[in-house]
């Protein structure tokens, strides 16, 4: 079998922009509506997703900004070179491991919700298989691919949500917002947690950096691209409190999606919207996975002697199990949250760790 | 062919069963779309249970026919199944065995609910769970309460219609788009109302021989969700100002006595609220309307200022009378929050809200108690494209 082999296996700093949403937009939108508006008044949660958007901006900032002092070194390398071999190999399994159970946690509720919605006889074990297979395809091709595979699905993500705003306009009402800025702190607080999780996805940075043709501009084009995360969670929010208001919002398992069933294009002659909005949501989180998975084979590609499609044939067997591996809901609730807990944690402290050691090591080399 | 390659081959057969996705596959022809659903009380037990009969409407395709074929060689476009029991949706899987073919609720239209199932308490809310849970069902589903028996509206024969439901839907919208009637409300918005507490409308159809009459509201108490009185003609003509954004119904007055009908073109209500103490809560609502001149018995040039300002003078009383009345009843004797006085606090006065909405209709009653004040006003725009028909006449 021959496959198509692209010139170099870099990506443009655009692609790197885009690849930043399509990783970090997924499941997380589809309830995160519901768990800000359980704990904040009226539609003051909006501010919660800004202010944890914010803070996600600079940290993309940092993250790409430490990837890209070290131009064109693989994360393990620049990683040796500041906290010793060890310590980085350690690191970089811990970051495979977080891309690993992401991909897992993503396949089962995406199945799930396939399940729930689209498919009432086929099994989810059979749903998130097909799913699974496809990401390993997709994978299994060149990484460049992937990229521009995500600059093509993304315009299409942001569109669909734009038309189901759209459409959504006769349903809604201004008096839903009302009133303003009556949540207490705590209620931020918890806002902010749940919303944080929403976040997770920031890793890539650390491996990707290193593959961008002009790394100098990496850290502007992270920060946009993360800026647009806030902005469209900010947006779906909005428009779920509109239609639905606070408590059906909170109330609503996926408040996206009933937005899709509630809405009815004029005319009548098409009635079932939430179809095509699902199928497209499916590209986003064809997206996830697929970087989520990548950047875990490309991380262990580093400290390992396997090849790539050696690596996939371990990891996915294993991935499918893990993602099957809860029996109820409950389960995969919980397995959310630690996948989300993880996820952001081991970012921040190996991001944390690297900019410290690597401040030292200037500081040194200055003296 | 080499070992490896045959088993590629075969690999590859394999994953062919699962592209083709048609674990759920049902032929369209063995779906059978229901468009609209009846709930109907059949007995309380005596363990505090109900037993309920749900009647879905089919659609039968070649009943209906294409306009070449005409009537479709008269065969009913419509398949009504009854069946009873304590669980819809167990109901629900009973009708499938009295059909041929699978109930799909993807299309559903309508939700027509008894009174007699409206009038127990609870169990509206009870029921409308599977509503809203199914995701089957969509959000758009609109609801009415019928008078008397559900099942039997899906039965009518209108001339113009084929299958009742439909009829019915079309109905409810046309009415709500030109005679002023209360607009239908949607399962999405039932769940709001359901989830808030918050005392509600919905509007009810009366059976009238061949024909459905589509103008009263049926007013729930939001606590129990228990119906405690229906509203007709004018209350519910006066309900529609207090509670609707824009009522494009028409209303007759007496000037000078002669008849005069403004078609009303907007409404805009808007309501103040001012609380200084629990017990001493100022409402103030707002209602302004702009018409024209639509039909006019008599003489009187209607180009006259004088004139124009008295027809407007009678509009705002006859609609400040209706008004009052439908408040009177629902503040004084229902002592239910229909018009949303308690939404416009938790909007504009949140700290206020927090501390009276344990009592607000229900406990101590704040919002029987308080001051509501209506204010309308009304504005004359056109006259349409006449002055008068005749200049002789009367006096």
């Amino acid at each position: 079998m021959k496959w198509f082999e692209y010139g170099d296996e870099t990506i443009s700093d655009k692609e790197l922009l885009i690849a930043v949403p399509s990783t970090i937009i997924g499941v997380g939108i589809l309830s995160l509506p519901r768990e800000i508006a359980k704990n904040t008044v009226s539609a003051d949660g909006w501010l919660s997703i800004f202010i944890v958007g914010v803070l996600f901006i600079g940290f993309a900032w940092i993250i790409a900004k430490l990837a890209s002092t070290y131009p064109h070194q693989s994360f393990f390398s620049y990683a040796s070179s500041l906290v010793t071999r060890p310590i980085a190999t350690v690191l970089t399994i811990l970051l495979a491991l977080q891309g690993f159970v992401l991909t897992a946690f993503v396949m089962r509720v995406i199945s799930d919700i396939a399940k729930e919605y689209l498919f009432d006889q086929t099994p989810v074990e059979v749903i998130a298989l097909s799913f699974l297979l496809v990401v390993v395809y997709a994978i299994a091709g060149s990484r460049a691919g992937l990229f521009r595979l995500n600059m093509m699905f993304f315009p299409i993500i942001i569109f669909i949500t734009v038309l189901v705003g759209g459409f959504a306009v006769a349903w809604f009402s201004v008096d839903n917002y009302l009133p303003v800025f009556k949540t207490d702190l705590s209620g931020h607080l918890k806002a902010m947690q749940t919303s944080s999780f929403s976040f997770t996805g920031l890793a890539i940075l650390l491996f990707y950096t290193s593959i961008v043709r002009k790394p100098k501009k990496a850290p502007k084009m992270a920060a946009i691209g993360m800026a647009i995360v806030p902005v469209l969670y900010i947006f779906i929010y909005l428009l779920c409190l509109g239609v639905f208001g606070n408590l059906a919002t909170a109330n609503l398992n996926y408040p996206i999606i009933e937005l899709a069933k509630e809405i009815e294009v004029p005319g009548g002659f098409f009635e079932r919207f939430d179809s095509i909005f699902f199928v497209i949501w499916i590209m986003s989180i064809f997206n996830t996975t697929a970087m989520s998975l990548d950047v875990t084979v490309f991380a262990l590609e580093s400290i390992s002697k396997l090849k790539k499609i050696q690596l996939l044939y371990i990891l996915a067997p294993l991935i499918y199990l893990v993602g099957m591996f809860p029996q109820d809901l409950i389960t995969v609730v919980q397995l959310g949250e630690f996948v989300s807990y993880y996820g952001v944690l081991i970012t921040i402290f190996a991001t944390v760790l690297l900019v410290i050691m690597s401040v030292i090591k200037r500081r040194r080399s200055n003296v | 062919m080499s070992k490896k390659k045959l088993v590629f081959l075969l690999y590859y057969c394999l994953l062919t069963l699962v592209l083709a996705g048609c674990w759920d596959r049902v032929e369209i022809e063995n779906r059978g779309f229901a468009v609209g659903s009846a709930i109907d009380l059949v007995e309380k037990k005596a363990d505090g249970s109900y037993e309920l009969m749900l009647t879905s409407q089919f659609v039968v395709p070649s009943g209906l026919g294409s306009p070449v074929q005409g009537r479709g060689g008269g065969q009913k476009a419509y398949l009504n199944i009854s069946a009873t029991g304590e669980s819809l949706f167990q109901v629900n899987r009973e009708m499938a065995t009295l059909t041929s073919q699978v109930p799909f609720y993807q299309h559903l239209k309508i939700l027509i609910v008894s009174e007699d199932v409206v009038k127990e308490p609870n169990l509206f809310g009870n029921i409308m769970d599977l509503f809203i849970r199914d995701h089957e069902m969509r959000r758009g589903i609109r609801i009415v309460i019928a008078e008397g028996e559900a099942r039997k509206i899906l039965d009518i024969k209108p001339d113009n219609e084929k299958v009742p439901a439909l009829y019915l839907d079309s109905l409810m919208e046309n009415n709500y788009k030109n005679a002023g009637s209360l607009k239908p409300v949607h399962i999405g918005e039932l769940q709001e109302l359901l989830l808030s507490e918050r005392s509600y409308s919905i509007p009810e159809v009366h059976f009238a021989d061949k024909f459905i009459q589509y103008k009263g509201a049926a007013v729930f108490y939001g606590v129990t969700n228990e119906m405690v009185d229906s509203l007709m003609d004018e209350e519910a003509k006066g309900l529609a100002f207090l509670t609707e954004t824009s009522t494009d119904g028409s209303i007759k007055v007496n000037v000078n006595g002669e008849m005069v009908t403004v078609e009303l073109k907007s409404v805009d209500r808007g309501i103040q609220v001012t609380p200084k103490d629990k017990t001493d809560i100022d409402v103030a609502i707002d209602i302004h309307v702009n018409g024209n001149v639509a039909e006019r018995f008599g003489k009187a040039s209607v180009r006259m200022d004088s004139y124009i300002k008295k027809v407007e003078k009678d509009v705002e009383d006859k609609i400040e009378k209706m008004t009052t009345q439908t408040k009177d009843k629902l503040q004084k004797e229902l002592k239910v929050d229909v018009i949303g006085v308690g939404d416009k606090l938790y909007q504009k006065h949140y700290t206020f809200w927090n501390t009276v909405k344990d009592d607000w209709d229900k406990g101590e009653n704040y919002y029987s108690q308080s001051k509501i004040n209506i204010n309308v006003t009304a504005k004359v725009q056109m006259v349409g494209s006449s002055d008068k028909v005749k200049t002789t006449g009367d006096d």
